[in-house]
C-alpha cells in the first residue's frame, strides 16, 4: 500500500516529492497498461499519461486505501483512449510466428518462460478481437487476479457485466487457442 | 474430453502470462519524462483550463467528460444567442421610444386635419418645419382646393344627371383622346 504522507507530501506541490510516487506506481500501472495495450513503447506512454493525470487530481485522494483503485481506474481510461484511437490490425505472418512460439513455450509448460515482446505478440494476438471492456475485465481478472469486486471499482461495470465480458473474452480466447494451438 | 483439452490449453497460456510478468526496466526514464511534462505543462496552465478541471476533473471517464463539456458550451451558446436576442429587441424597442419622443402630435385636432389636408394636395412632399410659406397662403390654398372639390363634386353630379349631357361630354372626350393618338 501507498503511504499517505507520500501523498500528501506531492498535495504541496514539490516535483521531488512526486518521484517516490512515480517510482512505487510505475511498475503495476505499467504491468496493467501492458498487458491492456500488447505493446511496450504505448504502454509506457499510457503510464506517463497517467503520473501526469494523478499530479493534475493528487487532491481529490483522501486516502491511500483508495489509491491503487484509483490509479488502475486511470490508466483503464487511457487504454481506453489508445484502443479507440488505434483501428490496427495484427498481420498474418506475425500472427503465425506467434502461434509457433505459443506453441513451443506451451509444450514445455510448466517450466517455460516469455519474453516481454513474446508476451506482448500474444496478448495482441489474442485479445485483438476483443472489446476494450472485454479486455480490461480479462486483464484485471486473469492477469492481475482481482476479484469482481475490484474490477467493479475500477471499471465502474456491474458485477453481471463484468461476469459477462469475461465469459466472452475467455470464449473467444479458448476458441482461439483451440483453432491454431 | 475437447472442453477439457481446450481448459488445459487456456489453463496453461494464462499461467504463461501471469508468470511472464512485464518488467519496467526504464522507470528512470518514465519518471524524467512526467517531471518534463508536468514542468512544462505547468506553465502552460491557463485559468480556463484550471476552470474545466475543475468543473469536469470530478470524472476520468472520457465520454462523460466529453458529453459535459459539449453540454456546458451548447447551453452557453443558447444562454449567449438568447441575450443577443434580448439586447436587440430592446435596442429596437428603446429607438421606437425616441422616434415618438422627437416628433410628438402636438397639433389640435383641427390643425392636424389642415396637415392631413396640405399633405395630400402636395402628394406628402410638404415639409412643414421647412417651409416659407405663411400661414395665411396656406390657409388660401386650403380654402381654394376645398371650393375645388365642392365645384368639381357638384359637376359630376349635373352630369351624371343629365343623360344628354353625359353622352356630349364623353363624345368629347373620345375625340380628344383619337386626336392624341393621331398626333
Amino acid at each position: 500500500m501507498i503511504d499517505i504522507k507520500i501523498i500528501e507530501e506531492c498535495r504541496g506541490g514539490n516535483l521531488n516529492n512526486f518521484r517516490k510516487l512515480v517510482e512505487v506506481t510505475s511498475p503495476f500501472a505499467y504491468s496493467v497498461a501492458f498487458r491492456m495495450l500488447g505493446d511496450e513503447d504505448q504502454a509506457k506512454d499510457a503510464v506517463q499519461e497517467t503520473m501526469v493525470t494523478i499530479w493534475q487530481q493528487l487532491r481529490r485522494i483522501k486516502s491511500a486505501s483508495v489509491y491503487k483503485t484509483w490509479v488502475y481506474r486511470i490508466v483503464i481510461n487511457k487504454c481506453y483512449d489508445n484502443l479507440r484511437k488505434r483501428k490496427r490490425s495484427i498481420e498474418c505472418n506475425a500472427i503465425e510466428k506467434t502461434w509457433t512460439m505459443l506453441s513451443d513455450t506451451v509444450s514445455q509448460w510448466p517450466s517455460s518462460e516469455l519474453e516481454d515482446k513474446e508476451t506482448a505478440m500474444i496478448i495482441s494476438t489474442l485479445t485483438n478481437k476483443l472489446s476494450p471492456k472485454q479486455k480490461a475485465v480479462f486483464v484485471l481478472s486473469e492477469m492481475e487476479e482481482m476479484t469482481s469486486d475490484e474490477i467493479a471499482g475500477i471499471t465502474g461495470m456491474s458485477k453481471l457485466a463484468i461476469k459477462a465480458n469475461l465469459y466472452y473474452a475467455r470464449k473467444s480466447i479458448s476458441e482461439m487457442l483451440e483453432k491454431y494451438l | 474430453m475437447k472442453m477439457k483439452k481446450n481448459d488445459s490449453k487456456y489453463i496453461k497460456t494464462i499461467d504463461l502470462l501471469r508468470k511472464s510478468k512485464p518488467l519496467l526496466d526504464s522507470s528512470g526514464d518514465i519518471e524524467r519524462e512526467v517531471i518534463r511534462r508536468i514542468s512544462s505543462s505547468a506553465e502552460q496552465v491557463t485559468d480556463s483550463f484550471s476552470l474545466l478541471d475543475l468543473l469536469f476533473g470530478w470524472t476520468n471517464i472520457v465520454w462523460i467528460r466529453r458529453g459535459l463539456i459539449a453540454t456546458s458550451v451548447m447551453l452557453v451558446a443558447l444562454f449567449v444567442y438568447q441575450q443577443s436576442v434580448i439586447v436587440n429587441q430592446l435596442n429596437w424597442i428603446s429607438r421606437q421610444i425616441v422616434i415618438n419622443e422627437e416628433r410628438p402630435i402636438r397639433a389640435t385636432q383641427p390643425e392636424f386635419v389642415r396637415q392631413l389636408k396640405l399633405l395630400k394636395i402636395t402628394g406628402g412632399r410638404y415639409n412643414m418645419m421647412n417651409s416659407s410659406i405663411s400661414e395665411d397662403q396656406i390657409e388660401i390654398l386650403i380654402e381654394s382646393v376645398d371650393k375645388l372639390q365642392t365645384d368639381f363634386d357638384n359637376l359630376m353630379k349635373i352630369i351624371q344627371d343629365d343623360p344628354d349631357l353625359k353622352e356630349l361630354i364623353e363624345k368629347k372626350l373620345n375625340e380628344k383622346e383619337q386626336r392624341k393618338v393621331k398626333l
